[in-house]
């Protein structure tokens, strides 16, 4: 991070939009009732709209439930879009076939929270590695071995480990396997889905350096996911907080962390344990009412007016719209006008 | 986190755990001391695997033996645990010891009702009749903060969400008014905001009855809220305890200091995240003399590979087991 110039050169399309996401929602069809005979339709994602810069690290937060993984996966084309658009560089992921896809698929990835679950336990680390490469026929015959050199690496393995299996390395050379095999490809944009919740606090560390490293040297675009808002703000550039299916608020990390809009980002701030035992004992936590509420049925209005400290007449009948309040877009009726939409790439 | 009447309840010497496994023995806890007294919060943290739920189990009995081999002396009043009958374990854990684990949904029975499991302890140990049971198990539901508590007595767990479900537990750990709870990463598996209204809930019950609480987690920030004292454990040994003020202000041990450095600070984006290089060792081949030497920034000589360095004063409130001080942050940052 010392170092200036190679940071701007990470980031040198800072303003250029990579990713177009418009009212995107994913529903998914559930049976439910006592016989299991009622269809009914659980809200995972339900009408995101934002954009990711070139460049940019977005945080997405957000506790567990509320859609951040369901987003990561349809944005990359593997969960289908039940409404809404994804425009990636210019060309549509929704909507599109998965064969038609490939091409843009080679140029986006995704790292995983379980470093156990996503290596195939027969096959050699280098092996995995090599697959992406295979499925999309890149580096042929002998240079493939030396593509899956030059990513081990990359990512701080000895290429000497090739030929073992995922049972004889810890959690976090683990997932530094999931991120050579993430980034084989040399995609532009990475969604990293809780990489390092898995993960010992001595090895996160590790993780996120090594993560902040490949942005600054690869000019990587990432999708950061994480419920744990300190790493978010650490490594982001930009956070949109989710609740229910729904961006509540999206604003640049710092401002998030030091001026936060929405009532839910409130709680979730005072919420966060600082190590830090002066500052710990005199903050004052804003403790939610209640439970989540179930996104098959989510609240009428405003769908965290449930277990809002700060509701008032309009929350339970309107639905409030991400509004631009200074630099945050924030969907809350504090915030703007009641019922105006506002055009959220127009920030 | 607040004064504390002062009055012993606990006191743990030498304790140690070994296990036989095919691979060899494994020294999983290698002879820990501490002391907890009424109303204090005692938090135990450290890295997965470096003996903190095992040596807890070994407190009140939980370690299966064989494989498992428990040595050392855990006095509780007048007895010492460690050679305790399984019957008077099992009457210690049900009158005076509670534990609360991490993950509410596998230490609640699926088939039986809130009410049922509840009750059940109350009436074996404090020997309540079924009015007198399900009144007191109305009244600890409400005290956890479950909503309409005589409307769920008859709810099974799956029917409460995660918080709910830790919460039972707490009312379960509760129901016969323990002297110490052992709480083990109870919030680990739960969202902030949950997290945030469970340490909130201990803290005020511990209060309430002044029963002494060992917090076990690895995470640093609740326990930078909730503790009145730290153990830092590595590889089944406390490497250094203080008071939470002391341990945080001026840590002294190299992996204390490592592990503070590691952590992203809320509001403090800009700082480059130190690391500890390197794992920690596995319980069947320990390193000889200090167990954290082959990560350590502090290594000097022969001296740490060879000899186990031992709990000492540092003068400033804090007890140490290294024999080279890490500097203060501010000086070891460059
Ligand atoms: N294939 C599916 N079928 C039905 N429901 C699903 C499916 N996948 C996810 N869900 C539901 O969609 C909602 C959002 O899930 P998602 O995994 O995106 O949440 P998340 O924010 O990633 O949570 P976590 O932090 O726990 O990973 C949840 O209620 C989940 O149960
Ligand atoms: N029955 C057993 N046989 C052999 N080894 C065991 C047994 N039970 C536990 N261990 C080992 O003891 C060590 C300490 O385990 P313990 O569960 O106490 O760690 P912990 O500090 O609680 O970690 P975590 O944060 O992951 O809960 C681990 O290396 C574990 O593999
Ligand atoms: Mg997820
Ligand atoms: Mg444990």
């Amino acid at each position: 991070m010392s170092d200036v110039s190679s940071v701007s050169a990470g980031r040198r399309d800072a303003n250029k939009v990579l990713l177009e996401v418009d009212d995107l929602a994913v529903w998914f069809p559930v049976k439910s009732g006592p016989l299991r005979r009622e269809k009914e339709q659980l809200r995972a994602v339900d009408g995101l709209t934002f954009e990711v810069r070139s460049g940019e690290t977005l945080g997405l937060v957000g506790e567990s439930g509320c859609g951040k993984s369901t987003t990561g996966m349809a944005l990359l084309g593997l969960e289908k879009a039940t409404r809404g658009r994804v425009v990636f560089d210019g060309r549509e992921v929704t909507g599109t076939s998965r064969r038609q896809l490939r091409p843009l698929r080679r140029r986006m990835a995704m790292i995983f929270q379980d470093p156990y679950g996503s290596l195939n336990p027969r096959r050699t680390i280098g092996e995995s590695v090599a697959e992406p490469l295979a499925i999309h026929g890149l580096y042929k015959g002998g240079q493939r071995a030396g593509r899956v050199a030059e990513l081990l690496r990359l990512v701080g393995l000895s290429p000497d480990y090739r030929n073992r299996y995922p049972h004889e390395f810890s959690g976090g050379q683990r997932q530094r396997v999931g991120i050579a095999r993430a980034l084989a490809t040399e995609p532009d944009f990475v969604v990293c889905d809780e990489p390092i919740a898995s993960l010992d606090v001595s090895i996160q560390a590790q993780i996120l350096n090594l993560l902040d490293r490949l942005q600054r040297e690869l000019g990587l675009t990432y999708l950061f996911i994480a419920h744990d808002l300190s790493a978010v703000q650490h490594i982001a550039d930009r956070i949109a907080v989710m609740y229910l299916g729904r961006i509540v608020e999206l604003a640049d990390a710092k401002g998030l962390g030091e001026d936060p809009k929405h009532p839910y980002t409130r709680a979730l701030l005072s919420a966060v344990p600082l190590p830090d035992p002066k500052r710990e004992r005199q903050r004052k936590r804003i403790l939610l009412e209640g439970d989540l509420p179930s996104p098959l049925n989510p609240p009428t209005g405003c769908n965290f007016r449930t277990r809002c400290p700060d509701r008032f007449e309009p929350c339970p009948e309107i639905d409030p719209t991400l509004q631009k309040a200074d630099d945050h877009l924030v969907a809350c009726h504090l915030h703007g006008v009641v019922g105006e939409p506002v055009d959220a790439s127009a920030e | 986190m607040t004064g504390h009447n002062g009055q012993r309840v606990l006191e743990v010497h030498d304790l140690q755990v070994r296990f036989g496994t095919r691979r060899g023995a494994a020294h999983v806890v290698n002879g820990i001391s501490y002391t907890l007294d009424a109303g204090e919060t005692l938090a135990i943290v450290g890295e997965s695997g470096s003996g903190k739920s095992v040596s807890s189990l070994a407190l009140i009995g939980l370690v299966p033996q064989p494989p498992g081999r428990v040595t050392g002396t855990v006095r509780f009043g007048e007895r010492n645990l460690v050679t305790c009958s399984s019957e008077e374990l099992r009457h210690v854990r049900g009158n005076d010891i509670a534990m609360i684990f991490q993950d509410p949904m596998t230490s609640l029975n699926p088939v039986l009702t809130i009410g049922r499991q509840l009750t059940e302890g109350m009436q074996l140990h404090l020997q309540l009749d079924d009015r007198a049971a399900r009144r007191r198990a109305i009244e600890l539901l409400d005290r956890v903060g479950i909503p309409s508590p005589d409307r769920r007595l008859g709810d099974y767990p799956h029917q409460f969400s995660g918080g709910m479900r830790q919460r039972v537990m707490i009312a379960i750990g509760l129901a016969c008014d323990p002297v110490v709870l052992i709480a083990d990463e109870p919030t680990t598996a739960l969202d902030v905001t949950t997290q945030a209204q469970i340490v909130e809930l201990v803290d005020d019950l511990r209060r309430d009855t002044g029963m002494g609480v060992i917090w076990i987690t690895h995470d640093l920030g609740v326990v930078a809220g909730i503790a009145d004292r730290v153990a830092v454990m590595y590889a089944g040994q406390i490497v250094e305890t203080a008071q939470v003020d002391a341990l945080y202000e001026h840590p002294r041990h190299p992996y204390t200091q490592g592990l503070l450095g590691s952590l992203p600070v809320l509001g403090q984006p800009e700082r480059e995240l130190a690391t500890i290089p390197g794992l920690p060792p596995d319980p069947v081949h320990l390193p000889s003399g200090c167990p954290f030497w082959p990560r350590c920034p502090q290594r000097l000589d022969e001296r740490c590979e060879t000899e186990r360095p031992q709990l000492r004063d540092t003068g400033e409130g804090n007890l140490v087991a290294t024999f080279y001080e890490a500097k203060p942050a501010s000086e070891a940052v460059s």
